[in-house]
């Protein structure tokens, strides 16, 4: 097993998400635990609001938040027990939606309900009533049919999309990106995205 | 009624310019299918939006921090994921620690060696706590009160290979906002004498009893 060498804060923050974590195994096996506790620290902060605001597609408001640490937790230390498949990304993605399938499983058998109040760290006693009211904008069923839609397309056209609508970049980045594409083409390509999209939202042509 | 693009595009440029954005600022300003297109698309943007730098003055106030404290617990710790997951099924089921304790010790049937019940309730909170001498009755029993099951506590703490060898036998090197007790973790380390074997009382059995009990 080669060295473990120690990097940087800045140097890890440059990591691809699959080196840092790689990095943080590294270190932890090494035996490293200040570099590896510096490399969690880094990949918990940069993916919180990222699953987070995922998970609030998915989930009503006050659920969120614990969630968010279930899947992180999760992601993480399957990765240290060789669990997961694939990127981080990818595998994040399986635990959010096992994750929000639990959850909603868990409603129907919750343990007995006690009064909503949590202890503070000077040992006061929290109400948290008002965490638990009914949220004002609610959430939807996200289905990953994007992916289902970008499957569908040849590996140029799905290029075109991921530049043009998950980049918000210009049609001529596409054309000097993507061999044999036109302008024109980009706009269409995307087009034809979206109404397949919306064909699926709305269960024609599955 | 704003345009399904120019939203998913507003919301991507207010988050890499470094705001504070939610999905709900922009889902909240279309309805019905456009409504469902937008959180399909913003799913698919957060799926592969670049990560944000890392800040530590921002990390100190997020929730990240304990979450990265705990992770960093259960990395060093022997007890798989339990320094993630206990404390936060008790939160779930919204106990303070005494009240579980106490509940625990009463379910548990020594409701009058509750104190004795919350140095090895503690222990496994912190991840000290050989999991495979932790009893079934233990289990079933946080499982009941939290609300879960005694496979998903099991399956937690064999999240986590066990740490390697050097500084295993020091204290934790993630400091956790709040210190263990020197005087649990000393004797849950095998630093203390543990209680001779005609010491050992019902309590002791029930949370290192179930195999060969903790490692030392």
């Amino acid at each position: 097993m080669p060295a473990f060498r120690p990097l940087s804060e800045a140097e890890l923050d440059r990591l691809t998400d699959d080196e840092l974590v790689a990095y943080l195994r590294a270190a932890a096996e090494a035996g490293e635990h200040a570099h590896a506790r510096t490399a969690l620290q880094i990949l918990v902060f940069a993916f919180w609001d990222l699953v987070e605001a995922r998970l609030s597609l998915r989930l009503p408001a006050h659920a969120v938040e614990e969630e968010t640490a279930n899947v992180i937790s999760r992601a993480i230390t399957s990765s240290f027990a060789g669990e997961s498949v694939g990127e981080f990304r990818s595998w994040l993605t399986t635990i959010i939606k096992r994750a929000t399938a639990d959850y909603y499983r868990r409603q129907e058998r919750r343990p007995e309900e006690t009064p909503l109040v949590r202890e503070t760290e000077d040992g006061e006693r929290e109400h948290l009533r008002g965490r638990h009211e009914p949220d004002g904008a609610g959430y939807v069923e996200v289905q990953l049919l994007v992916e289902q839609c970008l499957d569908e397309l040849s590996e140029p056209h799905r290029r075109v999309v991921e530049l043009l609508v998950f980049q918000d970049r210009d049609a001529r980045d596409a054309v000097a990106e993507v061999p044999g594409i036109t302008e024109a083409n980009a706009y269409q390509i995307v087009s034809r995205f979206r109404r397949r999209l919306r064909e699926l939202l709305e269960g024609e042509n599955p | 009624m704003a345009d399904v693009q120019q939203l998913l595009r507003e919301f991507i440029a207010r988050r890499e310019a470094g705001e504070d954005v939610r999905p709900a600022d922009v889902l909240d300003r279309v309805e019905g299918t456009d409504r469902r297109e937008l959180a399909e698309l913003l799913d698919a943007y957060l799926e592969r939006a670049p990560r944000r730098r890392f800040d530590a003055a921002a990390f100190a106030r997020s929730p990240a921090r304990p979450l990265a404290d705990d992770i960093a617990q259960s990395l060093q710790g022997r007890a798989g994921a339990w320094p993630v997951v206990l404390p936060r099924l008790r939160n779930r089921a919204r106990l303070r620690r005494s009240e579980l304790v106490a509940r625990l010790a009463e379910a548990l049937g020594v409701a009058d060696r509750a104190e004795k019940v919350g140095v090895y309730y503690h222990a496994m909170e912190q991840g000290e706590l050989d999991p495979r001498g932790v009893s079934d009755r233990v289990l079933e029993a946080l499982a009941r009160l939290t609300g879960t099951t005694v496979a998903a506590l099991r399956e937690a703490a064999a999240e986590l290979p066990r740490p390697p060898a050097p500084g295993a036998a020091s204290a934790p090197a993630f400091a956790r906002t709040a210190e263990p007790d020197p005087d649990h973790l000393a004797a849950m380390q095998g630093s203390a004498p543990r209680p001779a074997e005609e010491d050992r009382d019902e309590v002791d059995e029930l949370f290192t009893g179930a195999s060969d009990g903790p490692a030392a």
